[in-house]
């Protein structure tokens, strides 16, 4: 059987979840898109109940040798297998997910150093830890331990008595007490795991601080490392039969508790509580729900797995705050695969207070490129502390693979999704709000950005009110141009401060162009579809008039006092003044020839055009201002 | 688009004959041909609404001369020009840019400034004043002969035919058929005659009147001018800035 391929919805969480599960089969098994194409083309089962739980617990697992192997290991059963999807992803999940897990499960277990840890509010044992052979264990490695620390001996440094206590916390090197009094003559240690195996450390190398110790406090603690050890294999043991499954036996009572008790340790902070990641689950129920999600049984989602859903604080009607996607099921049979995805598919950009970003774009192939790149980029921002912003370096990525590309289809529609950190810098996992920026460009900006030329005159900072405004990043926030051109100019007025001339005449074509394309209204014409392909040639047309006329107009005007009033009368919207001025200037020109150019640009650009006068206006007063040294041989400038 | 030019004079007093108009079209037309010479033959061709049209030639300070031919003025000369086509302005100031000297009726002047002006928002019901005064002829049989006459503000006929040269006008400037919607109340008339050419005199008016209808048709009469013959400085006007007005 066929599968369908990969294709986006146009609903940008799903589809965010659609990238996740393309990234991490990347990640896992280095597959690219097109490979991961061709795979769920041919055999649609095996990736979605063979090599995509494989690679969604492997992910979650702890990066060890020993689990790489157990990947390539399960790699090769996958890929010989035969049979029923369902038997495939039993296989997987008892053989080789759960020995993903071994060494983390036993360590958890192992991490409950004293009884009091794994009993409830009723004094019972709770069903993750009900086992009596591992209680037992755990009590005598407790008791070991306790009677170990409150031995009282000699001080070897001042012959006077001193507890055992002490001498340990020296050895591992703590200063609270080790022993608390619980009441009532109740005592317990405070050991964790880790102070724990720092003693067996110190006793396997015979520190010399480990020999400082009393004999008998020293038999003490050996014999709790004795049953330390006898609980690991104890552990070690009683996973391994995991993998048979059988142990779990039927669905009793007691086989209810032995599946809690042999819980995957899986957490997840994005998804917290979400089925398989709820703590309250045993590892069979987790099979099951992750069952149910590949075969698409799970009819409703919460705010557990989208956090833009509103959760049941926010709404006390509980039926507002979930969602039936039965509906989107019968069009995307793999949907909720994908939805617990979507934290996967995110960037994790260890700056400021940046989060988890993702790129966003209709268009899956250029959405997982353009994604691929900010993960890339974002990696080496954390490596070189940039001060980059993200969306600076989101829109070089979209950029980058736009004129890779050379499409401008994909772009209108795009969105920055972010996710906070908190002041810890955890991930924000608290059903907290997530940002969704909607970062898409018109086809019309898209299509002037393709051209090299103005993307790079544009990739540059303008110093404004001694601030530095990254122009294309203005551009691509479709905000006018000419505003900050015109502070950009004021500042080197004012301040003597370099004009940047290609940047500016660019950034005032570009606005004059959208403003002249701004008034007419024909949609739909042809007009109106050729508009983008011929926006590019207009801002060139004016970029190159503009360029011309700005060094004519500093050829034949050597008066450079009649900046300031130019400027004033542009920055007043007064034309005529702004015309009146010049002229009367080039009427006293010596350089007749370039006076008469400028009345040409003055009579075409300025006085019969009512939209972006102020444009062609303030180019001549860059001109006049900026540097430009050399335009006139190659009709570029100098910045 | 309206322009003011301001000429310094290289002698004071300098003389201003009444009769000006046709050395400033001499001016503006060898401006034109300087700098666009293929638009100066297609304004030399007859039958076309040439859409531009100027003042008389003033002085900030002026007196009758002695002999009573003319005027004296002091300080700067000046006129108005206007026009609806951009391209006769754009040549005709580039043409002074690049020789602002200039020699009209033997005196010499400079041009010194070129002055863009604001035309104003509305003109339907404002009061204008002429700058060069306006021209209507028709056709008469007199004595047995089709001979051109020269209308007063008398006769009705010089307003149907203002109507119908700025309809005309209308369609030259703006490509769409003209509306009708126009009226005109003169306020006070002048009559004066002016030699055009040798041996060629023209009765004209200077007027002060009120216009009123569509924006589109009065903005035709205030750009190109009111009346005929505008290119050869006839129909300009202003509007009277006075309040109340």
């Amino acid at each position: 059987m066929g599968g369908e391929e990969l294709r986006f919805t146009g609903n940008w969480f799903i589809d965010a979840g659609i990238l996740g599960f393309v990234n991490l089969m990347e990640e896992v098994y280095g597959w690219d898109l097109e490979e991961l194409q061709k795979r769920i083309k041919e055999e649609p089962e095996k990736v979605y109940y063979g090599y995509f739980p494989l690679a969604y617990f492997y992910n979650l697992s702890a990066k060890s040798d020993e689990n790489r192997n157990t990947l390539l290991e399960a790699m090769k059963e996958v890929e010989g297998f035969k049979g029923d999807k369902h038997k495939l992803l039993e296989l997987v999940w008892w053989r080789y997910i759960t020995r993903l897990f071994k060494d983390k499960w036993v360590r958890s277990k192992l991490e409950k150093m004293r009884k009091r840890d794994i009993i409830n509010n009723q004094g019972k044992i709770r069903d993750p830890y009900s086992d009596s052979k591992y209680v037992k264990l755990l009590e005598k490695r407790e008791h070991l331990i306790k009677a170990a620390l409150l031995m009282e001996t000699k001080d070897p440094n001042s012959s006077e008595n001193i507890k055992c206590e002490v001498l340990v916390k020296r050895i591992i090197g703590k200063r609270g007490e080790l022993i608390e009094k619980k009441g009532a003559g109740d005592i317990e240690h405070k050991l964790s795991l880790e102070d724990f195996e720092k003693l067996i450390k110190n006793s396997h190398e015979k520190s010399k601080l480990w020999e400082e110790l009393p004999k008998e406090c020293k038999n003490k603690i050996n014999k709790a490392i004795e049953v330390h050890y006898e609980l690991e294999q104890y552990l070690r043991e009683r996973w391994r039969h995991i993998a048979s499954n059988s142990v779990l036996g039927d669905n009793t009572k007691e086989s209810k508790k032995l599946s809690k008790f042999f819980r995957l340790p899986i957490d997840s902070s994005f998804y917290h509580n979400y089925l398989f990641f709820n703590q309250s689950k045993g590892i069979k129920e987790q099979f099951n729900a992750f069952k149910n999600i590949l075969d698409g049984k799970v009819r409703k989602i919460s705010k557990d797995l989208s956090k833009f859903l509103p959760s049941d604080n926010e709404f006390p009607n509980i039926l507002y705050t979930t969602f039936d996607i039965s509906q989107l099921q019968e069009q995307i049979p793999n949907l909720l695969a994908y939805l617990i995805c979507v934290d996967v598919g995110m960037i994790d950009v260890n700056y400021h207070n940046a989060g988890k970003i993702l790129f966003y774009s209709p268009d899956l192939e250029f959405c997982y490129e353009t994604n691929r790149k900010l993960r890339e980029w974002t990696k080496s921002l954390r490596e070189s502390n940039n001060s980059r912003f993200i969306f600076k370096v989101t829109w070089w990525a979209i950029i980058d693979m736009m004129t890779e590309k050379k499409s401008s289809y994909s772009l209108e529609n795009m969105y920055l999704i972010q996710l906070y950190r908190d002041e810890k810098g955890r991930i924000i996992n608290n059903q907290a709000f997530a940002k969704v920026e909607y970062i898409g460009i018109p086809k019309l900006h898209a299509s002037i950005l393709l051209d090299d030329q103005i993307r790079e005159a544009l990739n540059t900072s303008l110093s404004v009110n001694g601030s530095n405004i990254w122009l294309l990043g203005r551009f691509l926030r479709q905000k006018p141009l000419y505003p900050l051109i015109l502070k950009h100019v004021r500042n080197g007025i004012k301040d003597s401060g370099p004009i940047r001339w290609r940047a500016s005449l660019y950034a005032l074509a570009i606005d004059a162009k959208l403003r002249s394309i701004g008034r007419d209204s024909g949609l739909f014409g042809n007009f109106f579809f050729e508009r983008p392909a011929r926006a590019v040639a207009g801002v060139k047309e004016y970029y190159h008039d503009m360029n011309q006329n700005a060094w004519n107009v500093r050829k034949a005007i050597g008066d450079k006092n009649i900046i300031y009033p130019l400027f004033s009368a542009v920055r007043r919207h007064h034309r005529n003044a702004f015309v009146n001025i010049l002229l009367k200037t080039l009427l006293q020109a010596n350089n007749k020839e370039s006076a008469s150019r400028v009345n040409s640009y003055i009579f075409r650009r300025i006085l019969t055009n009512d939209e972006s006068w102020e444009d062609f206006a303030l180019a001549l007063v860059v001109g006049l201002a900026g540097g430009g040294a050399d335009v006139g041989s190659s009709e570029e400038s100098e910045e | 688009m309206r322009f003011l030019l301001r000429l310094q004079p290289e002698n004071e007093p300098f003389r201003i004959p009444f009769n000006n108009q046709h050395y400033l079209q001499g001016l503006i037309y060898r401006r034109i041909q300087r700098v666009d010479p293929s638009l100066s033959l297609r304004l030399h061709s007859p039958k076309i609404p040439k859409l531009f049209t100027y003042s008389l030639f003033m002085a900030e300070e002026r007196k009758l001369a002695e002999d009573r031919s003319g005027l004296l003025g002091r300080k700067h000369g000046f006129f108005y020009f206007s026009t609806a086509v951009p391209e006769i302005a754009e040549a005709f100031i580039t043409g002074l840019l690049e020789d602002p000297e200039v020699e009209l009726w033997g005196e010499r002047f400079t041009v010194e400034e070129v002055k863009a002006l604001a035309e104003p928002e509305r003109l339907s019901g404002r009061k204008f004043v002429t700058l060069s005064p306006v021209a209507v002829t028709t056709k008469r049989i007199q004595f047995g002969r089709l001979k051109s006459y020269d209308l007063s503000p008398t006769e009705p006929k010089f307003y149907e035919l203002i109507r119908e040269n700025l309809r005309e006008k209308y369609i030259h400037i703006y490509g769409i058929k003209p509306p009708e919607d126009f009226e005109m109340r003169v306020l006070s008339a002048k009559p004066k005659r002016f030699e055009v050419k040798p041996g060629i005199f023209q009765t004209a008016w200077h007027l002060v009147f009120r216009a009123y209808g569509d924006e589109g048709l009065l903005r035709a009469g205030y750009i190109a001018g009111f009346g005929e013959k505008n290119s050869i400085g006839f129909g300009m006007v202003k509007v009277d800035g006075r309040r109340g007005t």
